[in-house]
């Protein structure tokens, strides 16, 4: 094991024995302690709110899952929130009649129609939503998943061209501006310092 | 210190001033007034390698981010009932827009890479120990700042999986009581959190950025770069042995210009082969999208113990950073001298990438409100 001297004792000591030295350890265990306390306070106040009752809430909830999933799951847990939905007195600006024709169409397997259904029914609900402050979404309507780029074909090319260029280009000059040693090279050159000149010319004539 | 090697801009005494071009001439009075050739100075040459070249390209990103962020907030609407919309706009409606999005987003990854490489390189080289735990800190700082930008930019697009990440956010805030009150809605509830996110993104965080690398800049000019542990006999040495040879900084500086335009055209290439997409808008109280890979690793341990995960996860990470130039004393810098110190490094990098492949074979799950 590497050894250093210990000013104290005045002999040498294992380096890794020392790593953490007794003032440092007291900083440590205060730091740890603070940590777990933290900790402590964080698992007993882990405890939560409750699911929403809020009728057109719910309906979007709806949505947001067919708007991720439109495989059976999907449309399943869509179906427990319509449910609910349907169950809930909190439904001012909802229409329930078309809630229920949703849940038929969900039934159906008609996902697009039954996300019509959706939007139309809570449409009074979010249209007489305040400014969203706080943690409120401020959706108002649900779209799909919308593709990062448009479905133009000919600018990507340029584009991709373009950055393949800039990817070379820089790459080149990276290399060109390269160090003069690779680090193989430096740590000879170091190991004779005396004798540095003579060999950067052995180097430089093959 | 050795001698420079023959170089143009370092070598030119004033008796062949009247020799020079007219625009070397004209440069010279430029350079009278602004001391551009200052920077010029000598540094060791393996500064030079890719390795200790990881905190410039980190840099180059910054810029990159920045150009193409000041781009985004021309068209965003920072309001939660246009925000989502006005993404939509930049990729269907603003010229090569999408393209300036997708470059930022994956530019935001790319800064996070490589902080964190440049981060395994400053620890691997011991480059962290005396005199330069301060400047350890400083970048322990922007490595945070960094991560919340990755944050705070996925909440703007407010979409589901913004929403969610924002919605992780606010309950990890509230298990912190008082400390997490500033990402609380109740601090200021008569504006969206989002406003409040957004100046922080645009604002706050970069402008923190660059404060503190300023700094760090500063200082390692100061302390000069830090030895390459395997070049000197010496591994407890604080500088670069004076036998090795030098190079001007500005060497160092083209070559990281060079690598941010291989950088800038990596990142436009992602850009046009996968372009992020814009997700539905949020809904609240359903949880259904992962969040980005970076904080994967955290999620998994949210999966095992709840929301409390994160917080451990990320306390004791960041915990470990701040504390480790002031545990680990071993003034080794060589990595073969170092084992404890080596030893811990691998067991946290091996259980960050565990944590986080687990994840990427685990579908969302719901923790909010439970
Ligand atoms: C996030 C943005 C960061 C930027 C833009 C940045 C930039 C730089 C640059 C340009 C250097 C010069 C040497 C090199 O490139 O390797 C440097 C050195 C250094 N950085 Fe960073 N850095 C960042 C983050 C960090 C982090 C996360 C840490 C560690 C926790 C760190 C710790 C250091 C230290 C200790 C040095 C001096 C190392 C030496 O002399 O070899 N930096 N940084």
């Amino acid at each position: 094991m590497t050894r250093r001297p210990d000013s104290r004792t005045g002999t040498t000591v294992p380096i890794e024995a020392t790593a953490v030295r007794p003032g440092r350890r007291a900083v440590l265990v205060v730091i740890l302690a603070g940590l777990f306390a933290v900790a402590g306070a964080a698992t007993a106040s882990a405890h939560g709110g409750e699911e929403t009752t809020v009728g057109y809430v719910l309906a979007q909830q709806a949505l947001g899952h067919l708007a991720h999933d439109t495989s059976a799951a999907g449309i399943e847990v869509a179906m427990e929130k319509v449910d609910d939905a349907l169950e809930t007195s909190d439904n001012a600006g909802v229409d329930i009649a078309k809630v229920q024709q949703a849940r038929a169409a969900l039934e159906a397997n008609q996902v697009t129609r039954a996300q019509e259904l959706l939007a139309q029914a809570i449409s009074a609900a979010v249209a007489a939503l305040p400014p969203a402050t706080g943690m409120s979404t401020g959706t108002r309507t649900i779209e799909p998943e919308l593709a990062g780029r448009p479905d133009a074909p000919a600018p990507s090319w340029i584009l991709a061209i373009a950055s393949l260029a800039l990817l070379l280009g820089g790459s080149y000059l990276a290399y060109r501006y390269r160090p003069a040693d690779t680090p193989a090279q430096l740590r000879r050159r170091l190991a004779q310092p005396a004798d540095r000149d003579a060999q950067a010319s052995r180097e430089e004539t093959p | 210190m050795s001698t420079l090697r023959a170089d143009p801009a370092i070598s030119t005494s004033p008796n062949t001033a009247a020799t020079r071009p007219w625009w070397r001439r004209a440069l010279d009075v430029v350079d009278d007034r602004l001391g551009i050739t200052a920077l010029t100075y000598p540094v060791p040459e393996h500064a030079n390698n890719i390795a200790w070249s990881l905190g410039g390209i980190t840099a180059a990103a910054l810029v990159l981010l920045v150009v193409t962020g000041i781009l985004l907030t021309q068209f965003y609407a920072p309001v939660p009932e246009e925000a989502n919309a006005s993404v939509r706009h930049i990729v269907t409606h603003e010229w090569g827009m999408w393209f300036v999005r997708g470059v930022h987003f994956w530019a935001a990854q790319a800064m996070y890479v490589t902080a964190a490489l440049h981060l395994l390189r400053v620890f691997l080289t011991g480059s962290y120990k005396r005199p330069r735990e301060g400047n350890w800190l400083i970048g322990v700082a922007m490595f945070g700042l960094v991560i919340f930008a990755l944050f705070t930019g996925t909440v703007l697009k407010w979409d589901q999986e913004g929403y969610e990440a924002l919605g992780h956010n606010v309950e990890v805030a509230n298990l912190l009581g008082g400390g997490g009150l500033w990402f609380s809605p109740d601090f200021a509830n008569r504006v969206s959190i989002l406003i409040r996110l957004y100046s922080a993104h645009v604002v706050l965080i970069p402008g923190l950025i660059v404060v503190l690398f300023t700094l760090h800049a500063l200082l390692v000019k100061r302390h000069r770069i830090s030895p390459h542990p395997s070049l000197t006999a010496d591994d407890e040495s604080t500088d670069a042995p004076a036998a090795e040879p030098v190079e001007p900084f500005t060497h160092h500086l083209r070559r990281i210009s060079a690598l941010g335009l291989a950088l800038l055209g990596a990142l436009g290439l992602l850009a046009v082969t996968f372009p992020p997409p814009v997700g539905p808008a949020p809904v609240e109280g359903i949880e259904v999208i992962k969040p980005m890979w970076p904080f994967w690793w955290m999620f998994t341990l949210e999966n095992w113990i709840g929301l409390s995960g994160i917080l451990y996860g990320g306390g004791a990470l960041f915990t470990i950073l701040v504390a480790l130039p002031f545990i680990d004393r071993n003034p080794h810098r060589a990595w073969r001298h170092r084992r404890v110190a080596m030893t811990i490094a691998s067991a946290i990098v091996a259980a960050i990438i565990v944590l986080t492949i687990l994840m990427a074979f685990t579908t969302a799950k719901t923790h909010l409100g439970m």
